[in-house]
């Protein structure tokens, strides 16, 4: 009897034991918090970044989890929403008015704004709903499992798989440095609207490094096998109920096709992008950036062939309140009339332009359906003297 | 289900174990085997619920042929011999079916110029172990040493999910005793504490251990190509640890999680590692294995009863069929001629009365060993050769050993556990004559325990764990 009431002390200790151990690493965990979901909602760290102290600036937080959970925690502050990825970094939703927000993430995917979309319309009276569309969107679907990445958990057992998922990550050199600030000084922006500082030139214009870059790259993003029709068709299935769902609520819904680098968009086959966005179209009429602009053939309005300057948010936001662009004529609102019309004519000029571009840019190889035509200056879509007059605009304002 | 996954450890396990005594409390005996039987076809249909047909008329087939076989059941007129017979072949078609007809079709092919396509099945969980298990049983019992077993406790013996899936490979005349004993239908505390001591060791074993070498054996078998010499032999040695740790790790597992329903197992390892030659490792490696092929295949080919010459081609014939028993390869059957060779060249020493220093003898049985493991691991011929060519070859280009720090550091640890540490069995002072268990459970082995159990749940949480290797055999 003796020995058996060791042998129960033993499975006793072994449990109390396990179980002490185990609540060490969530704690652990919990308090350094390096993704920042446990503590997004108490503290409001929306913008919390990190600088290494080598001058480069890191992403470590979650900027799916800490926005949404701030949006759910300040249920009447906001009622209407912009979703996009980092393209839209910039773009400063203060102009469209006070209840708006800019719910954007780097590497977004239409899977993750359906899924934020359904969930702020469950718990907030949402009144307007702007869905900037990409390429990216078509091809890229999944939702990620990174700890920067994952979504906001939008039941019990996701909220299960959330808890297990970062209570019991484990512990690395890091967390460590993180936690005595050692590699890392952390920035907290207490302004959740603007990310970028507020004097920073590249906002407006490509910085002489940027330009660099962007000659540099050769925009390879999009090769013939990028685009597979199942993918296309789920994506624009998620847009079509998001649609519905705005429809049904209704909330007003507008969408937009985010620009696109020349580079980027020759390279693309022309009739996928076409018919992506016909069945766009038969959605929604939307607002079309990509078409033939001079914003998209000039590197001064670009970080790199992927990533545009503020001056391109600006005039978009200026074209969803109906207002004048600082360089006109751009985005057009593509309705199933003048659809096929307007991709017709958005092809040819491509086919004109692109001889010059091709002077321009040895190191650029568009898509074959882009016959070489003839020999249009690029300029002849906008002239010279509109294009000096959008340089100087920003070139003054920032000099300010 | 794996046994190193949450739902296995904090939902069936916690569950099955519960529920079986609370139905042998309710004095339901058959009953609680009747679940025990259901939980663990529902452990077995978890991986692919297509193949419980299969095992369950493998199952039902045997019993009754065996039943026939035995000489209490009179009814029976065919030739005994003839039923066995018939019994064995069935049972090996159907392993045969799945596991080896690519590789027959592949060489069929390959030497008749032919082209039948392969039938590329899915080689259903646990067949080489429930079909050796169950011939063996019938081979028992056309020599009459099998007892008039009733189904249910017959079922519990073939589909008990702490062996179901990769052994040991039990057998009958000591499993079968153990699900008829009263005195192993009542909680035993002695045995709840042992098997959550070994669980943890198997855990801790496969979760931390194997599964770090696991990477580094990975990526070199993967990159064959470019291994240089510190590579390759990392490469090797990180697939002879991970084997070692998964496939041990696997079984204190199964012998933790079959002694909280007070059934013990068959050790299966006894740091075979630390043996001085061939024969020793065979007698320490996979031992109920071994066991199976020297019962079954090697004593009735003669053993050594017909002369050193018959002794020794019995010997390569045994290995041969091990060596295509763990997989549908010529690099399986390699390895096991490989290892049937050094049986014959260690029993012809031996005679001859040779010996050597301790040190010398461990090295080159380790070294054969891990050399051979390299065609055990490897997909083709090729890559085996690559990495010996790796390992041999010291002049290959490498950068600096601080590359490599993590993996040789893990290698020296592994050696030092493998070399220095006991086993789970020594641990709990396992008799495997008496069947009896000496463990003390003291304060240090409870957080000791605790505290492997916490670090393999830790890394459970964060990693995924990989199958354990012998699932594929």
């Amino acid at each position: 009897m003796k020995n058996m009431s060791q042998y129960k002390k033993f499975i006793l200790y072994f449990f109390l034991f396990s179980c002490m151990a185990v609540f060490i690493l969530p704690i652990t965990n919990i308090y350094i918090d390096r993704y920042r979901v446990f503590n997004a909602v108490i503290n409001h760290k929306y913008d919390t970044y990190y600088w290494r102290k080598d001058g480069k600036w890191e992403f470590n937080h979650n900027d799916r989890i800490i926005p949404m959970s701030f949006l759910l925690n300040n249920k009447h502050k906001f009622d209407s929403f912009i979703f996009g990825n980092s393209k839209i970094g910039d773009m400063d939703v203060r102009q469209l008015g006070p209840t708006w927000y800019k719910l954007n993430y780097n590497s977004a995917n239409m899977t993750e704004h359906l899924h934020n979309a359904k969930l702020l319309i469950k718990n907030i009276n949402v009144k307007n709903i702007i869905l900037t569309v990409d390429l990216e969107y078509f091809y890229d679907l999944e939702l990620s499992t990174q700890y920067k990445k994952s979504v906001y958990p939008s039941n019990t057992l996701a909220w299960f798989y959330f808890y297990r998922k970062y209570l019991f990550k484990r512990i690395d050199t890091k967390d460590i440095n993180f936690l005595f600030h050692k590699d890392y000084n952390i920035v907290q922006k207490t302004d959740y609207f603007i990310r970028t500082k507020s004097n920073d030139n590249r906002l407006f214009i490509a910085s002489n490094s940027h330009l660099k870059h962007v000659n540099k790259l050769t925009g390879l993003r999009y090769k013939e096998t990028t685009f597979v029709d199942n993918k296309i068709s789920k994506t624009l299935s998620m847009i079509k109920e998001l649609k519905f769902i705005c429809k049904q609520k209704g909330i007003n819904f507008t969408m937009l096709f985010v620009p696109f680098h020349y580079k980027n968009m020759l390279q693309a086959n022309p009739n996928v992008i076409n018919h992506i966005k016909k069945e766009l179209v038969s959605i929604d009429s939307f607002y079309d950036f990509t078409l033939p602009h001079n914003y998209l053939v000039n590197n001064a309005f670009w970080r790199e062939t992927f990533h545009y300057t503020k001056a391109l948010n600006d005039d978009i936001i200026r074209k969803l309140k109906h207002e004048d662009e600082i360089c006109p004529k751009f985005g057009t609102l593509l309705t199933p009339k003048n659809i096929d019309l307007k991709l017709k004519e958005s092809f040819s000029l491509y086919q004109e332009i692109l001889p010059s571009l091709l002077q321009k840019d040895q190191q650029f190889f568009p898509h074959p359906l882009f016959k070489k035509k003839t020999n249009t200056p690029i300029l002849s879509i906008n002239s010279d003297k509109i294009r000096k007059n959008c340089l100087n605009y920003y070139l003054v304002k920032e000099n300010k | 289900m794996l046994f190193s996954s949450f739902e296995f450890i904090f939902i069936f396990l916690p569950l099955s174990f519960f529920i079986y005594f609370f139905l042998l409390e309710k004095r339901l005996t058959t009953g609680a085997k009747g679940f025990l039987v259901f939980a663990s076809l529902f452990f077995y249909s978890w991986w692919n619920i297509a193949y419980l047909p299969l095992i369950l008329s493998s199952m039902l087939f045997n019993y009754v042929l065996g039943n026939s076989l035995n000489e209490n059941f009179k009814k029976v007129r065919i030739h005994k011999q003839t039923l066995l017979t018939f019994g064995i072949v069935a049972n090996l078609a159907l392993l045969g079916y799945f596991k080896y007809t690519d590789f027959f079709l592949e060489n069929f092919n390959l030497l008749f110029d032919g082209s039948i396509p392969l039938l590329h099945l899915a080689l259903p969980l646990a067949i080489s172990f429930f079909t050796f298990q169950q011939i063996a049983y019938l081979v028992d019992s056309y020599r009459q040493e099998t007892a008039e077993y009733d189904f249910l406790n017959y079922s519990l013996f073939v589909t008990f999910f702490p062996q179901l899936i990769a052994g040991p490979i039990v057998h009958h005349a000591e499993m079968m005793p153990q699900f008829a004993s009263k005195w192993n239908l009542v909680k035993n505390y002695r045995n709840i504490a042992t098997g959550l001591f070994i669980f943890s060791i198997g855990l801790f074993k496969k979760i931390v251990i194997a599964d770090s070498f696991a990477t580094w054996a990975t990526a070199g078998f993967d990159h064959t190509e470019v291994l240089n010499f510190i590579e390759a032999w990392s490469t090797s040695l990180s697939y002879t640890f991970q084997l070692y740790f998964d496939f041990s790790g696997y079984t204190d597992m199964a012998i933790g999680a079959a002694l909280l329903f007070n059934i013990k197992l068959p050790i299966n390892f006894n740091s075979p590692y630390k043996a001085l030659d061939i024969q020793d490792f065979w007698r320490r490696w996979h031992i109920t294995l071994s066991r199976f092929l020297r019962d079954y295949i090697y004593i009735p080919l003669g053993g050594n009863r017909k002369g050193s010459f018959r002794t020794y081609t019995n010997l390569l014939a045994t290995f041969i069929l091990g060596g295509i028993w763990h997989g549908a390869g010529w690099t399986f059957v390699f390895w096991g001629f490989l290892h049937g060779m050094a049986l014959v060249f260690h029993r012809f020493w031996k005679n001859l009365g040779f010996t050597m220093p301790k040190l010398l003898a461990w090295f080159i049985t380790f070294n054969f060993i891990n050399i051979t493991w390299v065609f055990f691991r490897a997909k083709e011929w090729e890559d085996a050769l690559k990495v010996l060519n790796g390992m041999l070859n010291y002049n290959n280009h490498f950068q600096s050993y601080e590359k490599y720090f993590y993996e040789i550091s893990f290698i020296i640890i592994g050696f030092i556990i493998v070399l220095f540490f006991k086993n789970a069995m020594e641990l709990i002072k396992f008799s495997p004559t008496k069947g009896k268990i000496y463990f003390k459970p003291t304060i240090l082995f409870s957080i000791f325990s605790s505290f492997i159990f916490v670090i393999s749940l830790y890394f459970m949480f964060t990693t995924k764990s990989s199958e354990f290797l012998y699932f594929n055999f």
